[in-house]
């Protein structure tokens, strides 16, 4: 949501330099910007305290609420505790893979949602509905008791599969948008140069719909990345960070867990710029 | 329900299953040859489910983090011990591995460590735990302290020993409340609602939550430790091993003292159990006694601090802290030996009362209808 704020408002004085438009400017031109950094510094309160405290020179090794002093040592030492960089580990092994499946798989799912007009479409749109939909709870319950029934070991397969299995429907209808609002005559342009329908796909089709294919895997790998209820379901004998730091909170937080959080945003951070650079140049 | 009825059930599943061309996955479910025993050989693994940070940790030469006590079990037992630190709460990781236990299948747990409470009831009363053999934990029978023996939720620890145990009690800050605390009265006495004119509100919200809820409030999200700290509250319940920890951690100032109540305190225990359906019974038991020699309770607490089920550590950290170069840690080591949040003293530990054990799902529920609103309103 912040991230995209700033798009839109670059967009404005373009709009404005249209001769239809008066040029005089007036001051309530200032109310959107002000309600919009204002949103963003509200929204990003919380990750600058979290930041901030991975650097908190503690006495001990338990996270404090008193700040008691600037320390890079659990900067250096973010691996000393165990248990946590396997955590880690984990989630940063399952988001990427499973974002990429699911990516790959809401594309195409995406595209035929947006494009073609076929029996039991409504019922396709009603699943991946549903899909976004239905309670992470009950989705956690039902796919723990397929695989005990299939007896299907669970681990990082299972933890996989069922992060591909929700991620898929966002990826969809982040394509799905994006596909409506294409100029079919685009590919029709280029067919009617004498390409074939897979050349046009390729040279046509994939570009234009690239940024949404982005924003897709984007919201996939942070939906891998934090999700808690689903994985407590089916993770068996395998943990991932927000397991672990939701476990470790009874007995007190480790200030690495505040050093992983700040490299994980920061990474966020850096995709959703990407993310909003390139939808710009495409969109030119 | 029986184990019988299960399995019937779950041959049932397995034919549906296998109709729908997933035959090849149920190989060997509900076949029990060569079922273990605790009297076999120990097989060389154990698989261990608990809390994260929950165990000892100690940077060795090159720089690695190992984890003492359990290098020093395998060595000496030749059990390596495949520690997981899967548990974020007692009841979800029940909802993790109840369908496995309905199922009577394995849940590849050994042992695992669930809090006393319903959940830990929940899965006695349905046979899901393995009776532990009374005969077989030396240790336990010498070292374990009273208030971990023969508790309520589990008599004669047929099913459970204990990990490690925590106390509700009461935290304040003399400095403010000018006075000794002593009683539960105090907590809701209107003398401490405006000590600091500009906190008023917040206190007084924390105590009317407190005087509405009863016994607990917002305790688990250890919220009170700032609030104690700023002054915001004067005294607050707590749980004995936030207060010790926050203390150590210089989170608290020294002030800060934490009684048990004349009225008593709450007790609670994670205790050890075995799930049903686990494939390695020998040296679970092993283990589960292990940690009851008084040198493995000391290295194990003394990390964790919360309070040991073997007051015999408590010399043995002494020692420790004899041993030890560094002057910083051998404090440490001693005020984790002089606490009595580590410790219990008698006349502490002979005012406890456990958690009431709900006995039935009826009870379990009426509990929770009555102090849900309590939590979430």
């Amino acid at each position: 949501m912040s991230a995209a704020a700033p798009a839109t408002l670059e967009a404005l004085p373009k709009r404005s330099e249209s001769p239809l438009r008066e040029p005089h400017k007036r001051w309530t031109r200032f109310i959107l910007p002000t309600y919009t950094m204002a949103m963003i510094v509200y929204l990003s309160i919380p990750i600058f305290v979290m930041i901030l405290y991975s650097f908190n020179d503690i006495p001990g090794d338990r996270q404090t609420s008193q700040f008691w002093g600037f320390t890079l040592d659990w900067w250096k030492n973010i691996f000393n505790i165990p248990g946590l960089p396997e955590a880690f580990k984990n989630s940063l092994l399952i988001a990427p893979i499973s974002a990429a499946i699911a990516t790959a798989l809401g594309t195409l799912f995406g595209l035929a949602l947006g494009r073609y007009r076929f029996r039991g479409l409504i019922w396709v749109d009603f699943v991946i509905f549903l899909a976004i939909a239905v309670p992470e709870i009950v989705l956690g319950s039902s796919l723990l008791s397929m695989f005990v029934l299939t007896n299907f070991p669970l681990g990082l397969y299972t933890i996989l599969l069922s992060h591909i299995g929700f991620s898929i429907a966002f990826v969809a209808v982040t394509v799905r948008a994006r596909v409506q609002g294409l100029d079919r005559n685009l590919e029709d342009a280029a067919q009617d140069l004498f390409a074939s329908p897979i050349v046009s796909f390729f040279k046509v089709t994939l570009p234009l719909i690239a940024p949404a294919i982005l924003a897709g895997f984007l919201l996939a790998f942070v939906l891998s990345l934090d999700d808690f209820v689903i994985t407590n379901f089916v993770a068996g004998q395998k943990t991932t960070f927000p397991l672990w730091v939701f476990g470790a909170q009874r007995i007190g937080i480790p200030p690495q867990v505040n050093v992983m959080g700040t490299v994980l945003f920061s990474a966020g951070i850096l995709a959703a710029i990407t993310s909003v650079l390139a939808g710009r140049r495409r969109g030119r | 329900m029986t184990g019988l009825s299960r399995r019937e059930f779950l041959r049932r599943a397995g034919v549906g299953a296998g109709a729908l061309g997933l035959g090849p996955l149920l190989v060997a479910c509900g076949q029990g040859e060569g079922m273990p025993s605790f009297t076999d050989e120990p097989s060389g693994i154990l698989n261990f489910a608990n809390w994260p940070l929950y165990i000892d940790k100690e940077k060795v030469a090159d720089g690695r983090f190992v984890r003492p006590s359990l290098a020093a079990f395998t060595e000496q037992t030749g059990i390596q011990v495949n520690y997981r630190e899967v548990i974020p709460d007692a009841d979800m990781f029940f909802r993790q591995i109840e369908p496995y236990l309905a199922a009577g299948e394995p849940t590849g747990w050994d042992i695992v460590v669930i809090t006393n409470g319903i959940t830990l009831t929940k899965m006695k009363n349905l046979g899901y735990l393995v009776e532990l053999p009374v005969g077989m934990r030396p240790n336990f029978d010498a070292h374990a302290g009273s208030f971990v023996r023969d508790p309520s939720y589990d008599f004669g620890n047929r099913y459970s020993m204990a990990w490690q145990s925590g106390v509700t009690g009461i935290a304040y800050d003399p400095e403010v409340t000018g006075r000794p605390i002593t009683s539960l009265g105090d907590l809701f006495s209107e003398e401490f609602a405006g000590l600091t004119e500009e906190d008023w509100q917040r206190a007084a919200d924390l105590l009317v939550r407190q005087r509405d809820s009863g016994v607990l409030a917002d305790y688990y999200s250890a919220n009170y430790i700032p609030a104690l700290k700023r002054g915001d509250v004067a005294i607050t319940m707590a749980w004995s091993g936030d207060i010790f920890a926050a203390k150590l951690g210089k989170d608290l100032p020294e002030q800060i003292e934490f009684v048990v109540p004349v009225e008593g305190a709450l007790l609670w225990t994670d205790a050890m159990v075995i799930p049903e359906g686990a494939a390695h019974l020998a040296d679970a038991i092993t283990y589960m006694d292990h940690v009851y020699d008084p040198k493995v309770a000391a290295q194990i607490a003394q990390y964790v601090n919360y309070i040991t089920p073997v007051p015999q550590a408590q010399p043995e950290i002494v020692k420790m802290a004899e041993s030890v170069g560094d002057p910083q840690e051998r404090v440490r080591l001693l005020q984790v030996a002089q606490s009595p949040l580590v410790f219990l003293t008698d006349e502490m530990a002979a005012n406890l009362h456990e958690y009431r054990e709900l006995a039935t799902d009826d009870e379990a529920a009426a509990w929770e209808a009555t102090f849900r609103t309590v939590f979430e309103g």
